[in-house]
């Protein structure tokens, strides 16, 4: 054997060797174990998820205002009487009924929101007919009470 | 104080079948409650009055009114709020009852709900929602939260938002709007940046007099902004006027204006813009929705209650006048019998102003007993008093 085909011979040894070394045919394989979560690491994964709670929670609590908003009424929920599917079409375009049923004025302050609505709050024009069903529906429904809850009014009377 | 659904009930009926009967006989009364008016209407409210020599004409116990309303109360169910009265649902309003009032910090779930349009979904990322400052400035800037907390000294302050219309559904003949009882304040801690720095910071320049404040709720009809009020710049160059981003130390819910609102407190609550992105500097008043006309504003001089009027010679409501809840006591609250001292406590505040006395009545004004009252942590918090009140014997009684 020539000292030429030896050294070839020790190369591929070698080479073996370490090819199954690489791949844990022979001698030890040890992973190293991995490295504990540093205190920024376990501080980022706290904070990442106290946050990510927070938006679902802040996502949960517009949702769950809106799908408020959206809850349907129903027309019952007005007093019975002529010119109630007008006032109840009319008015929960914008706002709901609870608006209207905790208020109490006169007939002429009723009149008068119709045109505050429609200037400062974009309502559409209420005239003629309609107007006069409307108004005169929430006067004779939602008039003034007789005195307030707590008493009169000592200039009124 | 005590009541029972019956006893309201059958007030309702009463008025229902025939107003004028019962109004002879629980408004028409002259001079001294006494004799069968009295005694029904100890028997409405389930007990005897002893103060009733006392009670003004035309008085109506508390117990009584409260139970008299069209329709009984109605509550928020939500998610993170407490069970505050419902005022009404689009827009989302509720009020807090007093005695969920009584922490000196309000906890977010007890915190009153005002909304005058839409709610906004939720911001995806706080951090990066900007706030412009614009007009009357010499560097308009356009800030993210992370920059305000850079830039600027972050504050932590307790201070009331108290709803412009609180106390309205007292108020005869009745007033236009959301019929608050006492409940449309709340003094959490809130942590932000001071306005004035960032205002100085833009440079204010001298035709700088009044702000313009904006946030991202649009009005009900989807149109335009559901509020934008302003205000004399003398306010927002006060120490305790914040551009907040905590509440109680949590970022604000959203309910509230998360990520970022305005704190204007001893003001209208109207000028604590939620979810606040814009302030503009003018020269002129602020001409945004809410501004101008009847509402927010009060008559430089006395006018008939209830009458027309365009609200001219109105002038804008700023400090806000003084008041006092008990909070230690729910309406309706019954104690055992023999009881005959009673602690109290409560909240009081008064806009810009400092609370200085607080009296407590049992017996219908006729004689007032002083409490203590604290001194407030902060200027613009609200300030608790405390006491006792003696009762002379078992029967009805009102803390006034």
């Amino acid at each position: 054997m020539s000292a030429g085909r030896l050294l070839a011979a020790g190369i591929v040894v070698v080479i073996l060797v370490l090819a199954a070394r690489e791949h844990g045919l022979i001698g030890r394989s040890e992973r190293p174990p991995p490295h504990p979560p540093t205190p920024a690491r376990l501080a980022f994964e706290a904070e990442s998820s106290a946050a990510e709670a927070r938006a679902a929670a802040a996502r949960r609590q517009a949702e769950a205002a809106q799908a408020l908003a959206q809850a349907p009424e129903e027309e019952s929920v007005l007093a019975e009487g002529p010119g109630r599917s007008e006032t109840f079409g009319y008015c929960t375009a914008c706002h709901n009924t609870a608006l209207i049923r905790r208020s109490a004025f006169d007939r002429e302050r009723w009149d008068e929101l119709m045109d505050w609505m429609t200037e400062k709050h974009g309502m559409n024009p209420l005239e003629g007919e309609l107007r006069q069903t409307i108004v005169d529906y929430l006067a004779a429904h939602y008039g003034p009470r007789q005195r307030g809850p707590r008493g009169g009014n000592p200039f009124l009377n | 104080m005590r009541s029972s659904h019956r006893t309201e009930r059958s007030l309702d009926e009463l008025y229902r079948d025939d107003p004028e009967r019962a109004d002879a006989l629980v408004w028409r009364r002259r001079g001294v409650l006494k004799g069968a008016a009295l005694a029904a209407m100890g028997a409405a409210v389930g007990g005897a009055i002893p103060f009733a020599r006392n009670a003004p004409p035309g008085f109506v116990p508390s117990a009584l009114a409260q139970g008299a309303a069209a329709q009984g109360p109605e509550y928020l169910q939500m998610e993170g709020k407490a069970r505050l009265v419902l005022l009404g649902d689009r827009p989302l309003n509720a009020e807090t009852p007093e005695h969920l009032l009584d922490d000196d910090v309000t906890p977010a779930p007890n915190f009153f709900i005002r909304n005058n349009g839409q709610v906004p979904d939720a911001a995806p990322n706080a951090m990066a929602w900007k706030i412009k400052v614009e007009g009357e400035v010499n560097t308009p800037l356009d800030l993210s939260i992370g920059d305000l907390q850079q830039r600027f000294e972050v504050v932590t302050r307790r201070l009331q938002i108290e709803c412009g219309g609180n106390g309205r559904s007292f108020f005869v003949p009745q007033a236009r709007g959301n019929q608050w009882s006492t409940g449309a304040i709340a003094n959490s801690e809130w942590t932000g940046v001071r306005l004035r720095d960032v205002l100085r910071a833009a440079g204010l320049k001298d035709s700088a007099k009044f702000t313009g404040h904006h946030g991202s709720d649009l009005h009900l009809s989807g149109n335009g902004e559901a509020i934008s009020r302003g205000m004399r710049i003398e306010k927002a160059l006060d120490e305790d006027t914040l551009i907040a981003f905590r509440m109680n130390g949590q970022p604000i819910p959203q309910i509230h204006g998360a990520p970022a609102r305005l704190v204007v407190p001893g003001w209208p609550g109207s000028l604590s813009q939620k979810w606040f992105n814009r302030i503009e500097l003018k020269a002129q008043p602020h001409a945004g929705r809410g501004m101008g006309g009847t509402s927010y504003r009060v008559p430089t001089a006395p006018i008939v209650p209830g009458s027309r009027n365009d609200g001219a010679t109105f002038r804008d409501l700023e400090n806000m006048p003084v008041r006092s809840i008990l909070t230690n006591i729910a309406h309706g609250t019954r104690l055992p019998a023999g009881t005959r001292r009673i602690e109290v406590r409560g909240q009081a505040w008064a806009g810009d102003d400092t609370v200085r006395a607080d009296d407590v009545s049992v017996d219908f004004g006729a004689t007032w007993t002083a409490m203590t009252v604290n001194p407030p942590p902060n200027s613009h918090s609200w300030q608790r008093w405390r006491g006792a009140v003696a009762l002379p014997s078992d029967g009805y009684f009102e803390i006034w």
